[in-house]
């Protein structure tokens, strides 16, 4: 197995995950993985809040787990969708543990620091936006990263969360109106500031 | 970047819906990855998938020391008994070393014998008279 780093480089070289057809399943993935890797920790950064370190342990969980089932992978279906589908639950799983340790930290300690600090462009922006996608319902907040920030259709954000398109556009449209209440303020002076 | 509306048949967005997609993706992203991440990314995910793919080298490193162990209290099982045999050998070999010694230095063979050889010799020695 001492040959699987040359085999990522090698891959890395590759054009595209699809380009070559003769390649197997495993070598797919390898291009897969140098392919997705940036997309899918911005996705899991997103997803999570702003938090870089656990956007890349996320993300380099969905990799582990959708290696590790690779075999039952239907090639009917895209292996794009299939993988953002693992990432997305990583992400659920995150949150459910980042919601219990945050709960346990209140109980035990009166002084307690952010326990994700978002990084660059604008810290306290940053931090403002996550807050208030937080305050969506879990679908309403996946729908909207996956559709309005990270490009996918809403077809394909359907089949990667498992729901129907109508209820992916009715989160969208929820979403939008949610976070607009919350951050519209923002927005605004945001504008304006650019306008001078 | 514009808001991408891909299936028409979803509400369709204002341009003040665009607008604050757009600010919210520009400020809602991730600082720049570098090349030294996705390095440390590659290298981690390479080890991790190591273990995955060969999940029984620890267990085979395991039966290895459980069987070396095995085999050592086996070993000392048997080597346990073995002194009262070296000793029985140790035993005859210096019987016959005495019996030899015996034999050799005085005259007392006889009573080395078994009792049967005794009356044998002594029966044989009366018919050669």
């Amino acid at each position: 197995m001492g040959t699987r780093p040359d085999r990522f480089r090698s891959a890395a070289a590759a054009p595209a995950a699809t380009a070559e057809p003769e390649l197997d399943r495993q070598e797919q993935f390898i291009v897969f993985v140098n392919a997705q890797q940036d997309r899918a920790v911005r996705v899991a950064w997103r997803l999570s809040g702003g938090d870089s370190a656990a956007a890349e342990d996320i993300a380099q969980e969905a990799f582990i787990k959708a290696w590790r089932g690779l075999h039952g992978f239907r090639s009917d279906a895209k292996l794009s969708t299939w993988f953002y589908r693992i990432l997305v639950n990583e992400a659920r799983r995150y949150r459910r543990w980042r919601a219990v340790r945050d709960r346990w930290n209140r109980m035990w300690a009166s002084d307690v620091s952010e326990a994700h600090t978002p990084t660059l462009p604008d810290p306290s922006l940053q931090r403002r936006i996550a807050q208030a996608l937080d305050c969506l319902p879990q679908g309403q907040r996946e729908v909207f990263v996956l559709v309005h920030l990270e490009g996918f259709t809403v077809e394909q954000t359907a089949r990667q969360l498992g729901k129907a398109d109508g209820t992916v556009k009715s989160h969208l449209h929820r979403a939008l109106r949610g976070l607009r209440a919350q951050l519209g303020d923002l927005h605004t002076a945001s504008d304006r500031e650019q306008e001078r | 970047m514009t808001l991408r509306t891909p299936n028409d048949d979803h509400e369709p967005t204002t341009s003040e819906d665009n607008d604050f997609v757009n600010w919210v993706r520009r400020a809602y992203e991730p600082g720049p990855r570098t090349q030294m991440k996705r390095v440390t990314f590659n290298e981690r995910l390479e080890a991790r998938l190591q273990r995955r793919l060969f999940p029984w080298r620890p267990l085979g490193v395991a039966t290895v020391a459980a069987t070396l162990i095995l085999g050592l209290v086996l070993a000392d099982s048997f080597r346990a008994p073995a002194p009262p045999l070296e000793l029985a050998r140790r035993a005859d070999g210096e019987l016959l070393l005495a019996l030899a010694i015996e034999q050799s230095t005085d005259g007392t063979e006889n009573e080395m014998l078994p009792d049967g050889y005794a009356t044998l010799a002594s029966l044989l020695a009366d018919e050669g008279r």
